[in-house]
């Protein structure tokens, strides 16, 4: 699978560890992968309009990952969006995929689940896929 | 125990250090400045009474003999269970004062039936024997001169150091001996003065006035109360100490009314009032111990429930912590799953990336780093203010531990011996965390005993060298045992079996024995029970293996 040349995957964890962790599985998974350190960053990215598929933490200080989806999602501008938490809660996880949100994952994260889950987002990613 | 017989020691029994009771209990507890002002009103009224009597104190109240059971049987009753409280208290604290008393009301309460039953005219229409005209006098000089003797007995024998203690083990057998004793002394001495009236003072003129041999009796008593009242008076002031001086100062009150006030003048007013304060006397110290237990059973409560807000608190604090903790160490570890993830797909790609695998594994370790720090901080924190490591006598550290954990252990009715090996070698470390340990298995073999029936309870703490280089420690009971389905678990944090425990104790016990380089596990007891050992590295070791294991 190849993806277009300028679409990434953004990876958005306040802890740099975990950040880092996803991003090189993403990556080895034959993505494109950029780190943000909190949804503002993530925010005021230029690289947000190349962003194709969103993987957010659900527990950041500031903006949650719900939250940054909820924002994009006022704003006119929704990405795919999967959550990754160490918490994960069935209620929690629920209310995620009823909003919109793509996938809601545990952390350590199964590699196959990821991939699917990043398959489905770009999937929709509007020919963004060749 | 039967390897050293000569080193065992019965904590329960032996080693009674004055001024080391229980506080809380009536004998031990001083009362407060509204329980003195108490008894110094009720002193007042009495010497009030005692006035407004006096002038009427010779006239005969004719036909009064009916009221005479009801008044015996009253204060029976009264002596008899305050009798009762005292062995009960006897049996918790041991103090052979305590039992002096418990004898001197039983026997006073005892002796109130022969009394009654020989009284003049009393009886007659029960058809029983008519006694000598002596007898009622002498046995109630048997009373009231034995009761003041036993009072004395009581102050003179109290906080007389480790003598005045009895064993354990021997207080049912103890009280068993003084009921009968007094018994059969009753009985006894009735049966004498009954059958030998003739050889007896003549006391009685005839059955209403006495005679001249008489007043030594009276004169004796008030002479034994006011010795009584001294040796009170300069005794350590403890609630029951207290009531006891009133006690004799009632009973003062009653002989000078019987005997001066009245002249003896039986079923007069004055001996009518005078047998009122007896009744009071028999029955104040009653009413102490009564209000007494219903004042420390409020006070356990309070301090019941105050302690399970704290665990409660604690409890929150702990989840908080271990929440936390669970939180620090699950991180790094994910992540150390992810990378390996990522590395395994960089390696198993048709041309593997060997550079972006070596990145993945070189994450893992700096994760790795992470999570041991995280770990070393729970450590460090675990032991801050504990980091001090001196040179420990196991052996003194257990006797001290033994001497707190004494009373809850007498208490619970559980006998506890030390079995100490003298040579044992010092060991390193912490002294106020080893001693946690020690504390920690005492109270949780004291608590596997609290519910254990039919058998003894005894707590065995055995110390002594383990090879060259260690020492073994073993805390023994003779309780419940363990569930085979929860040995494995017992070490694990919050594990717990009781309702009410918060399970950290096992866990803290088997983390400090680690820390210091030793080991901590658990063996079954023959035939019940349960045994924790531990070991730890003596400090004559060798410090190149005493560092593999100390950290």
């Amino acid at each position: 699978m190849v993806m277009s040349d300028d679409s990434l995957i953004a990876v958005v964890d306040d802890d740099e560890s975990a950040r880092e962790a996803v991003a090189g599985l993403v990556r080895s998974l034959g993505f494109l992968a950029a780190e943000f350190g909190s949804a503002a960053d993530f925010l005021a990215s230029d690289q947000r309009s190349r962003t194709a598929c969103l993987i957010a933490d659900v527990r950041m200080p500031g903006v949650t990952g719900p939250e940054l989806y909820s924002h994009l999602m006022a704003s006119g501008t929704p990405i795919p969006t999967v959550l990754i938490t160490a918490y994960a809660r069935e209620a929690a996880r629920d209310r995620a995929l009823k909003s919109g949100i793509r996938c809601y994952l545990a952390k350590p994260l199964d590699p196959d689940e990821l991939l699917a889950c990043i398959r489905s987002a770009i999937g929709d990613g509007k020919g963004r896929i060749e | 125990m039967i390897d050293q017989p000569a080193r065992a020691r019965d904590f329960g029994q032996s080693r009674p250090h004055a001024g080391e009771n229980p506080p809380f209990l009536l004998t031990t507890s001083s009362p407060g400045r509204s329980q003195r002002r108490l008894a110094v009103c009720v002193l007042v009224v009495l010497v009030g009474a005692l006035v407004v009597t006096a002038p009427f104190a010779r006239i005969p109240l004719e036909n009064t003999e009916a009221l005479l059971p009801a008044y015996a049987a009253a204060v029976f009753v009264n002596e008899v269970i305050t009798a009762s409280l005292l062995l009960a208290l006897f049996s918790v604290q041991r103090s052979r004062a305590v039992f002096a008393l418990s004898i001197g009301y039983l026997f006073s309460g005892v002796m109130v039936i022969p009394w009654a039953l020989t009284f003049p005219g009393v009886f007659e229409s029960l058809g029983l024997p008519d006694a000598g005209l002596q007898s009622t006098a002498a046995i109630a000089t048997l009373r009231r001169l034995g009761f003041p003797i036993f009072v004395l007995a009581y102050a003179l024998l109290e906080d007389s150091g480790s003598s005045a203690r009895v064993s354990h083990g021997s207080a049912r057998s103890v009280i068993l001996a003084g009921v009968a004793g007094v018994v059969a002394i009753a009985c006894g001495s009735t049966w004498l003065i009954v059958t030998s009236d003739d050889a007896l003072p003549g006391f009685m003129k005839d059955t209403r006035n006495v005679a001249a041999p008489w007043q030594y009796v009276p004169a004796t008593a008030v002479c034994l109360y006011l010795v009584g009242l001294c040796v009170l008076w300069i005794r350590p002031r403890s609630v029951l100490n207290l009531w006891l001086m009133v006690v004799l100062c009632t009973l003062l009150i009653e002989i000078v009314i019987l005997s001066y006030l009245s002249a003896g003048l039986r079923l007069s007013l004055g001996w009518w009032a005078g047998r009122l304060y007896g009744l009071l006397s028999a029955s104040l110290v009653l009413l102490v111990l009564l209000s007494e237990k219903t004042t420390l059973y409020a006070r356990l409560v309070r301090s019941v429930s105050a302690e399970r807000r704290a665990r409660e608190a604690r409890l929150t604090a702990m989840e908080a912590l271990s929440a936390s903790i669970a939180h620090e160490v699950n991180q790094p570890l994910a992540s150390m799953v992810t990378n390996a993830d990522a590395g395994l797909r960089w390696l198993g790609r048709q041309s593997p990336n060997v550079d972006e695998a070596r990145a993945a594994l070189k994450r893992i370790v700096d994760d790795g780093h992470r999570a041991a720090k995280v770990i070393e901080g729970i450590t460090t924190m675990f032991k801050k203010g504990a980091q001090e490591r001196v040179s420990v006598n196991m052996n003194r550290l257990i006797e001290e531990t033994l001497r707190r954990c004494r009373d809850e252990a007498r208490l619970g009715r559980i006998s506890v011996q030390a079995e100490l090996d003298a040579d044992l070698p010092p060991v390193m470390g912490s002294p106020v965390q080893l001693q946690q340990v020690i504390s920690n298995l005492v109270a949780n073999a004291i608590d596997a005993m609290t519910a254990v029936a039919g058998r003894k309870r005894v707590i065995c703490i055995r110390s002594a060298r383990r090879n060259s280089d260690a020492i073994l420690v073993s805390v023994e009971d003779s309780g419940t045992g363990l569930d085979p389905k929860y040995r494995d678990r017992i070490f694990e944090p919050f594990f717990t079996t009781r309702s009410d425990g918060m399970g950290m104790g096992l866990m803290f016990c088997q983390s400090v024995i680690e820390a210091h380089g030793g080991r901590l596990w658990v063996t079954d007891n023959e035939p019940h029970g349960a045994i924790f050992h531990f070991t730890l590295p003596s400090a004559d070791d060798p410090p190149s293996t005493a560092g593999a294991t100390v950290r």
